[in-house]
């Protein structure tokens, strides 16, 4: 058989099959070069018409907004009274002092504007920033919108910084929630998201320790200790599902993301000390 | 100046899902802008030059995405691969022939893609992505409508697809 050029194309698209394969971390050196170029366009308000949106547009005087504004401050109000609980009943075990927020540990916060809120591929989940290596970002930091984590630092260029979402089906973050007799429990965090719509994330691999204990649909779901770049105790999102189909006292939950990422316009990038 | 071209139309393809409204779910799926840009130089390109120019126009959405160097190249160049002319000059196709060549060709690189990201893993991939790619091939299409006259008209990328600026073969 005669080797003909539509052979030959198809040994490139074999290799570019197989490069995925080879390099799945990618090749940051040159993909910065593109990525650097459409950043730079796409902080140009000229080019770039998600700019012409204000924070503070009448959209966001609608009630939807606000009532979940609400339910997230109710979720964050619920873990710090039981955050409370916990230390009111270690103290009374253990005789000693409150432990007072140390101000020189808290992270440093550096405000960023979206400039584009969805990933070019339809089924991963991300959003560039206007901040990368020249404000001294870099990899693993925690992105968040208040108090609730959006994503982290995936991939930095100069002046514009990829973020992968918690919804992203390659994410995973250790996280932590309380059961119905208020015990803590950690557990993964999985997002499975499908193309743009219907975006959920399921924690798994979650070990409650007695029971007769359970855990309840409304639980907020926290950021644990498990990576220094990431605060302990930023919100998630709300348990809306609780499925245990092996009954093995590790259920796996569904849960809600406190924040739609695609309406986003400013954040915070969060570096720790 | 199909270079230049080119930039503008991925510039364009990266801003579109921010930019498409959200009546009759359009931003649930937004049109495909890269998939289209590469199946129209695929159809007006003469032998195989539209492959090269789909892998690139692949190379820069994975450099602006999470996904690895090479999928969605592997993706884009693999559309063109199947609709490049070949060795038998075809001649240009328009008209609503290229219309249904461009959601067949939406709904395969959506397909190849699911298909490409199975064994990279992470991706809960199920009937339903699938079945997403028919709206988004349908808007693609609609975007296409609109775009490829005014490519046709201009002669805009016959530079990189090796016709002259009249429209015949270089």
């Amino acid at each position: 058989m005669r080797l003909r050029k539509r052979h030959a194309w198809g040994a490139v698209l074999i290799a570019l099959f197989a490069l995925p394969v080879w390099r799945p971390e990618g090749f940051p050196s040159v993909e910065r070069v593109p990525a650097s170029f459409f950043g730079w366009a796409a902080k140009s308000p000229v080019l770039n018409p998600r700019l012409w949106r204000s924070p503070t547009s009448d959209d966001d005087a609608e009630d939807s907004p606000r009532v979940a504004a609400m339910e997230r401050e109710i979720g964050l109000l619920h873990e710090r009274l039981a955050e409370a609980v916990e230390q009111l009943r270690s103290l009374q075990d253990l005789k000693g002092g409150l432990s007072q927020p140390e101000l020189d540990k808290l992270p440093v916060a550096q405000a960023a504007t979206v400039i584009r809120g969805t990933d070019p591929s339809d089924v991963r989940q991300s959003v560039r920033i206007d901040r990368g290596t020249d404000e001294g970002l870099r990899e693993g930091l925690a992105v968040v919108e208040g108090a609730v984590l959006i994503g982290r630092v995936h991939a930095v260029q100069g002046s514009t910084s990829l973020v992968q979402l918690v919804t992203d089906s390659h994410s995973r973050l250790e996280v932590m929630l309380r059961t119905e007799k208020g015990v803590r429990v950690k557990g993964y965090l999985f997002g499975s998201a499908r193309a743009r719509s219907g975006q959920t994330l399921e924690v798994r691999f979650t070990r409650i320790p007695q029971h007769d204990d359970r855990i309840l649909p409304g639980t907020p779901v926290f950021t644990s200790n498990a990576d220094e770049r990431v605060p302990v105790g930023l919100l998630v999102g709300t348990v809306t599902r609780v499925e245990d189909p092996d009954a093995d006292g590790m259920p796996v939950l569904q849960v809600k993301p406190a924040v739609d990422p695609t309406d986003l316009l400013e954040v915070w990038v969060l570096e720790p000390r | 100046m199909g270079v230049v071209v080119l930039l503008v139309l991925l510039l364009l393809a990266s801003a579109a899902p921010d930019l498409v409204p959200t009546t009759f779910g359009v931003s649930s799926h937004p049109p495909d802008v890269w998939v289209a840009v590469a199946i129209y130089v695929a159809l007006r390109a003469r032998r195989f030059e539209g492959i090269k120019w789909a892998i690139a126009i692949g190379l820069v959405r994975d450099a602006l995405s999470l996904d690895p160097l090479g999928t969605h190249a592997f993706v884009l160049g693999t559309v063109a691969w199947l609709f490049a002319e070949g060795s038998r000059p075809r001649g240009v196709l328009t008209g609503p022939l290229r219309l249904v060549l461009t959601a067949l060709g939406a709904v395969a690189a959506s397909w190849l893609y699911l298909l490409r990201i199975l064994p990279i893993g992470g991706a809960s991939v199920s009937v339903r992505s699938f079945l997403d790619a028919f709206p988004s091939a349908l808007w693609t299409t609609v975007a296409g409508a609109t775009i490829f006259p005014v490519l046709d008209w201009g002669r805009l990328l016959d530079d990189l697809c090796g016709r002259r600026r009249d429209g015949l073969p270089a």
